[in-house]
């Protein structure tokens, strides 16, 4: 059997290093665009603007660890499937020449790529786009100097994410974004309301419910003029408005969502038996099927089709959208469905209990705090979804258990006393995944008495002095 | 897949590959500023040099060596010293003249912008095979009409008429089009049209 695996990033790479775990023999062949055998992780674009590291392409994780009976070919740009007759088709993008590799089966891996909005002026010079390697040079060429000042467009983790790095390294930043609000795909209210808060305290300026009509060059600047009649000039301007699949070259050959991502089933399989499809090219279908390019996902999608062409009996998890960014020393996360999401696909029985806490015991010296919200359906008291704010690290854990509760269907009785852990330094002896779940039956008990439902709760002795 | 979501993928895919040139273009254009600034470097720091080096000749030849040197040596010593101040007299006014294009065809100066050449060149090579991407061979959408306010239009020609035909969408955005003479045409298809005289995008014969 020939293995073709074309992009040999994350979801490819994880492909090749699981299936040669256990096959030695078969012969695998990756085509990478790329020079480089590590590839480059965007989050590193942030984390060389925050100073975490020097360069944002020391930053990698997934290798080619140079196996036996695998060949990395790189600098090679694939350019036609022909899913019919078994072929890919790639050009040496140094020289020019040809290559022709034929499958057995093909893993389709080539990922996503930046979203370009429509108005006039995103194709100028000092626009530019967060992805990969060289926008992160030109991010940071655009951003060293004196004052300069730069306005961040977008509406997911990315551009929060970039807006405060760029505010880390001395560059006046705005932020706009089409929604009245921040982030609405990904969280309610609550979290929102942390979420800016802490970009406002930072000195980000914020427009909500505007739109970018038009960027003009002026000079070495732009000038970015808005709907609301308003104009400003910036420096340069970044924008981040959401990843596409890179699926071209199946167009017509297997079938995709409107799109364009590749639907595969639990073990990656599209609806070609021969061909599958990984990381960001593709979508599983299923109940959280929601196109949403994630490292996390891609790493296990191209694991699992490793091993599935290997022969092992694997199937995906439901991939929930679980997401966890830093700002400012915020960590913010998110699970499953918000609110507006569950309302339009489990119906209208939809519950948002909020809370207040301390995350650790404030007599240790660290006045940590909690913003959390769950998302259930009050009718079966099925958990779809959770969100949290947090200045402590190690609340991270809390995200995993409430993505773990909402992935095997819990109910908030059940996460109310589900099994968790308590360090005195690190949590509460009730864990706050167990409280959100407290809250719920709680406020179901309130609605069965036809009393009041407190919908949001703070915890603590007085306001948040903590738990002594 | 049925017929009506084939052609929403397919609009799709023509404006993804329209966001993905538009990027591109956009990148190459800051890569050949990259490459013009490094030659203006390049040539700032060759005429310093130069000029240095004249201004140190013309001291020696001035003040130097002359009391300390007996008489037989003092004409070499002076004949040596101008034909190296002629010399670099005769490079500094040729550099300062020097156009930027044959500035850089000059092998010390190409071996300095390789990494930018590089750069430039494979990007050329990625924008020249995305124009001639096989899928386009099948759509019966002229390339005129692969501009991204087009597509959204025809996009919500196929949502409100499911059943409209690829030569129906075409007759229209063409009327629509004639009526948008006026507005700007993306930077990139004029500059692939300005650079390689090629429309955008190629379509195989
Ligand atoms: C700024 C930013 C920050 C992010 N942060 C996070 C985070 O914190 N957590 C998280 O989970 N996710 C994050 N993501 C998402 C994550 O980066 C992607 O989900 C991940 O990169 C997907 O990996 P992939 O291998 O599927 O695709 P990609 O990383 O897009 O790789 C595709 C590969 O295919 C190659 N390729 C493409 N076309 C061709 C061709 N024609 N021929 C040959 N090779 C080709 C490319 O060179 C590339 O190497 C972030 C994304 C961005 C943009």
């Amino acid at each position: 059997m020939k293995i073709v695996v074309i992009g040999g990033a994350h979801a490819g790479l994880s492909a090749v290093n699981a299936f040669r775990q256990v096959n030695e023999t078969d012969e695998v062949v990756i085509l990478e665009k790329n020079l480089r055998e590590r590839p480059f992780i965007s989050a590193g674009i942030k984390l060389a603007l925050n100073g975490r590291v020097t360069s944002a392409e020391q930053v990698n994780f997934e290798h080619f660890e140079g196996q036996p009976n695998t060949t990395y070919r790189s600098g090679v740009l694939v350019e036609r499937v022909d899913a019919a007759a078994k072929k890919v088709y790639a050009r040496t993008i140094d020289n020019g020449s040809i290559i022709e590799e034929s499958y057995d089966k093909l893993i389709y891996a080539l990922g996503s790529s930046a979203r370009v909005p429509s108005f006039v002026g995103a194709d100028l010079d000092r626009v530019v786009f967060v992805k990969d390697e060289q926008d992160a040079v030109d991010i940071n060429k655009f951003a060293k100097g004196f004052r300069k000042r730069a306005l961040v467009y977008g509406g997911g983790p990315v551009s929060p994410e970039l807006a405060a790095a760029l505010a880390h390294s001395g560059v006046h930043v705005t932020f706009v974004t089409r929604s009245k609000r921040l982030m609405t795909r990904y969280f309610d209210q609550a979290i929102q309301e942390d979420l800016e808060k802490t970009l406002t305290d930072n000195k980000v300026v914020l427009r909500k419910g505007q739109e970018v009509v038009s960027v003009d060059n002026q000079g070495k600047k732009i000038e970015v003029n808005f709907n609301n009649g308003t104009s400003e000039v910036f420096d340069f301007m970044a924008i981040a408005a959401g990843l596409q699949p890179n699926t071209m070259l199946l167009a017509g050959q297997v079938d995709m969502r409107e799109n364009g991502a590749i639907v595969v089933d639990d073990t990656m399989k599209s609806s070609n038996p021969d061909i599958y499809a990984i990381g960001d090219s593709a979508v599983v279908d299923g109940k959280f099927d929601q196109y949403f390019p994630l490292m996390s996902a891609a790493l296990k999608m191209g694991r699992v089709a490793g091993y599935a062409v290997a022969g092992l009996d694997v199937k995906i998890q439901p991939i929930l959208r679980t997401i966890g960014f830093s700002i400012f020393d915020r960590f913010f996360y998110k699970t499953g469905l918000t609110v507006e999401a569950a309302k339009e696909r489990i119906g209208d029985h939809i519950e948002r209990p909020d809370i207040h806490t301390p995350a650790t015991i404030h007599a240790l010296g660290e006045q940590t705090d909690i913003v959390a919200s769950l998302i259930y359906d009050y009718e079966s008291g099925i958990v779809y979804g959770a969100q949290i704010s947090t200045n402590a690290p190690a609340a991270a854990e809390v995200i995993t258990t409430l993505s773990h509760a909402v992935s095997s269907g819990l109910t908030v009785t059940e996460l109310a006393f589900l099994d968790t852990y308590f360090e005195s330094e690190i949590n509460l002896p009730y864990s706050v995944a167990n409280r959100l779940g407290e809250m719920g039956v709680i406020a179901e008990a309130k609605r069965a008495a036809g009393k009041a439902i407190d919908r949001n709760t703070v915890d603590g002795d007085d306001n948040l002095n903590g738990f002594q | 897949m049925d017929g009506n979501n084939e052609k929403l993928v397919l609009l799709e895919h023509l404006r993804q590959l329209n966001d993905t040139l538009t990027r591109l273009s956009a990148r190459r254009r800051r890569l050949r500023a990259e490459r013009r600034v490094r030659l203006g470097q390049l040539k700032n720091t060759v005429t310093f040099i130069l000029s240095f080096v004249l201004t140190a000749l013309a001291a020696v030849l001035a003040f130097f060596g002359l009391p300390f040197l007996p008489i037989d040596k003092i004409i070499a010593y002076v004949v040596g010293t101008a034909v190296a101040f002629f010399t670099t007299l005769y490079l500094l006014i040729y550099y300062s003249i020097l156009n930027r294009d044959r500035f850089s065809r000059q092998k010390w100066v190409k071996k300095r912008l390789q990494p930018v050449n590089t750069k430039i060149s494979r990007m050329d090579t990625e924008i020249r095979s995305l124009l001639s991407a096989s899928f386009l061979d099948a759509i019966p959408l002229d390339a005129r009409l692969i501009d991204k306010q087009l597509l959204a239009e025809a996009h919500e020609m196929v949502v409100a008429e499911p059943e409209i035909s690829w030569v129906e969408i075409e007759r229209r955005l063409d009327t629509q089009l004639m009526l948008q003479r006026t507005r700007r045409q993306s930077l990139f298809a004029s500059e692939w049209f300005r650079l390689f005289g090629a429309s955008f995008p190629e379509k195989r014969a």
